[in-house]
């Protein structure tokens, strides 16, 4: 340092070092900055992905939209704030590939793909082993085909938004389609991928039915804990269908047709 | 000068280390004994790729005091083939010896997602019978072991 003062003077000396504190305190001030983001946005996505875990739609749009605000480069943040069921996910969808890392994109491509799926349209076929097998399955769904064995690859495991999707569209499908295996086999994948779903205790209720190790009076009694009304009947009136050996439960609380009686006649 | 910062740095960083510890909510009754502990050594280093089946995991399901803490075993990591046989969990074909039977008929198998554990306790309140394959987000840290 005594050198640099007797050579350069000790002003000199003194303003250089100013400049040089002045631009680390710049780059600490960015530093800070970018952290104090960073840690605002993971808040934000921990409080979204616990929404999710409940299945709280609105919470987990709302907290995934405050993490973009604070992540915009984060795809996790971006993924999680996304309606799919909004036409205009698709421009969100598109700006979010342009500013995640290129080792992401595909993460992103994967939920385009789905965005277009639900949408009715027909994706590419350019994504990884599970994700692009998940797409295919859906692509074959949406054309009518019958909800089959969802196969996997062994690595290279599908997201998790992909796969809850794929349980439901199955779900439906099979319901749609009425084969009691089928409707079986699918209410099982959607109860162990999804139990906080709003409509699980149906699942449930359809699952209990449809496994004959089932006893009537454990069936009779998951069946009591649905809410009254249209939509447990029409559960009910498809289970006589698919299981008509549990009509002795199914039966007495089946909606009655006909004029409400008024006693007359009494 | 140099020497005595760095130790410094690692002073601080062990000490963190084993200062962080998790508090067992009162009353929790999810995994066998535990309250019987009043906290217990959390690491929160650990990488998500170095999870195995069989670790002790502590895990939130929210920000609220009640669901912030959670503990069980890690069942099945991303890719594994999990589901319910004869009331017990099958993961990729072998039983699973973690856990009260569970209450649900024969159902999967599913596949853990990516970036997910599949994590069960005792009772299967809070593990992922009840709320799903766990985010990687969900996962507080590893503890040594659990009762």
């Amino acid at each position: 340092m005594k050198a640099l003062i007797d050579q350069w003077g000790a002003r000199n000396v003194g303003i250089a070092m100013l400049v040089v504190a002045f631009l680390v305190l710049i780059a600490a001030g960015m530093i800070g900055w970018e952290a104090f983001q960073r840690g605002m946005g993971i808040l934000a996505l921990d409080r979204a992905q616990a929404a999710a875990l409940t299945d709280d739609r609105l919470a987990t749009v709302a907290h995934g939209r405050e993490a973009a605000g604070w992540l915009p480069a984060e795809p996790a943040a971006g993924i999680i704030a996304i309606d799919l069921s909004n036409p205009a996910a698709k421009e969100q969808l598109a700006r979010l590939e342009l500013r995640v890392p290129a080792k992401q994109r595909p993460i992103v491509a994967a939920i385009y793909a789905l965005h277009q799926i639900h949408h009715g349209g027909k994706p590419g076929s350019s994504l990884a082993g599970g994700d692009q097998a998940v797409i295919s399955h859906l692509l074959k769904l949406a054309q009518g085909a019958k909800p089959e064995a969802l196969t996997l690859p062994d690595s290279d495991p599908p997201q998790a938004t992909l796969l809850n999707y794929a349980a439901q569209v199955r779900f439906r499908a099979a319901w749609n389609v009425g084969e009691r295996e089928a409707i079986r086999a699918t209410a099982g994948e959607l109860r162990l991928l999804m139990p906080k779903h709003p409509d699980i205790k149906g699942v449930e209720a359809v699952l209990l039915a449809l496994t004959p190790s089932v006893a009537d009076a454990a069936f009779g009694s998951h069946i009591n804990v649905l809410p009254r009304g249209t939509r447990r009947d029409l559960v009910l009136l498809k289970l006589m269908t698919l299981a008509p050996e549990r009509s002795a439960v199914l039966k007495p609380l089946l909606p009655t047709t006909g004029l409400p009686t008024t006693g007359a006649g009494k | 000068m140099y020497a005595i910062l760095v130790a410094a740095f690692y002073g601080v960083v062990l000490a963190m280390k084993a200062l962080s510890r998790v508090q067992v909510p009162s009353g929790y009754s999810d995994v066998e004994n535990l309250a019987e502990y009043t906290s217990y050594r959390l690491d929160q280093t650990v990488a998500f790729t170095a999870w195995k089946p069989g670790d002790a995991v502590c895990w939130r399901l929210g920000p609220d005091a009640d669901r912030a803490v959670n503990f069980g075993w890690v069942a099945a990591l991303p890719g594994d083939r999990v589901q319910v046989r004869d009331g017990h969990l099958e993961v990729n074909g072998q039983r699973n010896a973690k856990g009260d039977v569970i209450l649900l008929p024969d159902c999967g198998p599913i596949r853990v997602p990516d970036r997910h554990l599949f994590v069960i306790n005792h009772r299967h309140q809070g593990d992922s019978l009840a709320v799903g394959p766990l985010p990687a987000s969900a996962i507080r840290g590893r503890m040594g072991s659990l009762p």
